[in-house]
């Protein structure tokens, strides 16, 4: 297709009705006030000296490349690419209040779940328990420094650094403002996003647990229990789509998560 | 239906992190996203060649991966090395068959996939296959989803090894196995991050 004559459909697959995509068109259609223009000319203007386009109407799908206009999303809502099928957009069902919740609940579970041990065995009177980070521990001290790595990073630092950053994000939008370190927090959180591995690292102590019942008496610890908790919610709260948030500052007042903000 | 045009040829370039677009011709090396600072990529640099070199050297330590013990396990009975497939033999002679396919589909399964999945994706694109190129789409972001769970064996011996302390009537240690298998989940995560899914449907034509 030609750069020219591109034309940018609206049907990436997502039930929006027809005033709702319109509302996304102000950007392109000048007002016919004059001093607006002006403002609006201007603007255009110095967003295309830094290469910008004036908040983004524009979606491109970083799956597959395809540029579509930024559909206007309700709660609950995704859209599709209609050229390879990933999901381009979300709008959660929660809504800040709610995300920022989950984010807090996250990050207490998160300190009863490294403070209390995750499993326990008992043998003739003698028993042993471990917490996650006397794992990491024992781990780095018989030799296994790379095994021990990887268990810090992925199941300690990066779920809490994304809990936590999650609230401390959600707690300044809230308050429509930009929390301190924006930029930066949005970056790593993004990066760091794959290498969390909570859900693994529960179905590693069932699968312990069956392994050793025959053997040992085997005493689950409040550890293990919290983790299993935080698996929900950090589910719940790092599918949610935050890349909305960098829009949102451009809103007056408290803004929702649909990134779809003119 | 209607084909949505392609940023590349609009001359338009996605931020992968913040997913702000921005318009830019030309190359693209050096080019930062005017928003987050991280670098934007029409196609991110030296795909094949990376991912081809990740996901080979994690092939070769797969094999020490499997053949090497993972952990050992002491009792009165006597010290036995335990490799990943071991370990699922064990289970399955003592009817734990859940837990035998759990490790199995996690330690063996789901690396083997992954190995077959990258090394097609990266032929086809590089051919500029035409067919199925939403399946091998989906086929990609299925690559990703699954990758991290064949850390469930490096995470049980790691947990095992720190809890069972019995002295003689029972004990358990790491073994360098685990070493390499914890090297092949991390390279084959990377693998999958440097390859470039928009590779998938570029090619002469966008018609599928």
């Amino acid at each position: 297709m030609r750069a020219q004559d591109a034309h940018l459909p609206h049907d990436a697959n997502h039930s929006v009705n027809r005033r709702q995509l319109d509302k996304h068109h102000v950007i392109d259609s000048y007002p016919s006030d004059g001093r607006q223009f002006a403002i609006i000319t201007a603007l255009h203007r110095l967003m295309a000296t830094l290469r910008l386009n004036a908040s983004s109407p524009l979606l491109i799908c970083e799956h597959c490349d395809s540029v579509y206009r930024r559909p206007g999303l309700s709660r609950g809502e995704s859209s599709r690419c209609v050229r390879c099928d990933a999901v381009l957009e979300r709008r959660e069902w929660l809504e800040l209040d709610g995300l920022q919740a989950m984010a807090l609940a996250g990050s207490i579970l998160f300190v009863i779940a490294n403070s209390w041990p995750v499993l326990s065995l008992g043998l003739g009177g003698q028993r042993e328990a471990t917490t996650l980070w006397g794992m990491a521990v024992f781990m780095w001290n018989d030799g296994y420094p790379i095994i021990a790595s990887i268990t810090v990073i992925t199941l300690l630092i990066v779920p809490f650094l994304r809990m936590a950053g999650i609230f401390w994000l959600l707690a300044w939008a809230r308050r429509g403002r930009r929390a301190p370190a924006f930029i930066g927090l949005m970056v790593i959180l993004a990066r760091i996003k794959p290498w969390a591995m909570v859900e693994v690292f529960v179905l590693g102590v069932l699968v312990a647990i069956v392994k050793s019942k025959a053997y040992y008496d085997v005493d689950p610890g409040a550890g293990i229990f919290a983790y299993a908790a935080l698996t929900i919610l950090a589910t719940v709260a790092s599918s949610a789509d935050l890349r909305g948030l960098w829009d949102q500052d451009l809103q007056d007042g408290p803004g929702q998560l649909d990134g779809s903000s003119v | 239906m209607n084909v949505p045009p392609r940023a590349i040829d609009l001359g338009l370039v996605g931020c992968h992190v913040c997913g702000m677009v921005c318009r830019h011709k030309g190359s693209d090396v050096g080019l930062a996203c005017p928003r987050c600072g991280s670098a934007l990529h029409q196609r991110r640099h030296h795909a094949y060649a990376i991912t081809w070199a990740l996901l080979i050297a994690a092939a070769i330590l797969f094999i020490p991966a499997n053949l090497v013990p993972i952990m050992n396990t002491a009792s009165l009975y006597g010290s036995y090395d335990n490799t990943i497939i071991g370990g699922v033999v064990e289970f399955w002679h003592n009817k734990e068959y859940d837990i035998a396919v759990v490790i199995f589909v996690a330690s063996i399964v789901v690396p083997t996939l992954k190995f077959i999945a990258l090394g097609l994706l990266l032929i086809t694109s590089k051919r500029g296959a035409r067919r199925g190129r939403r399946q091998r789409a989906k086929l990609y972001r299925g690559v990703e989803l699954i990758g991290y769970w064949s850390m469930l064996d490096v995470f049980v011996v790691a947990l095992m090894s720190a809890l069972v302390h019995f002295g003689l009537l029972g004990s358990a240690a790491p073994r360098p196995g685990v070493i390499y298998f914890g090297l092949v989940v991390v390279l084959t995560m990377f693998a999958a991050m440097s390859f470039d899914p928009r590779l998938i449907w570029d090619g002469d034509s966008d018609d599928d």
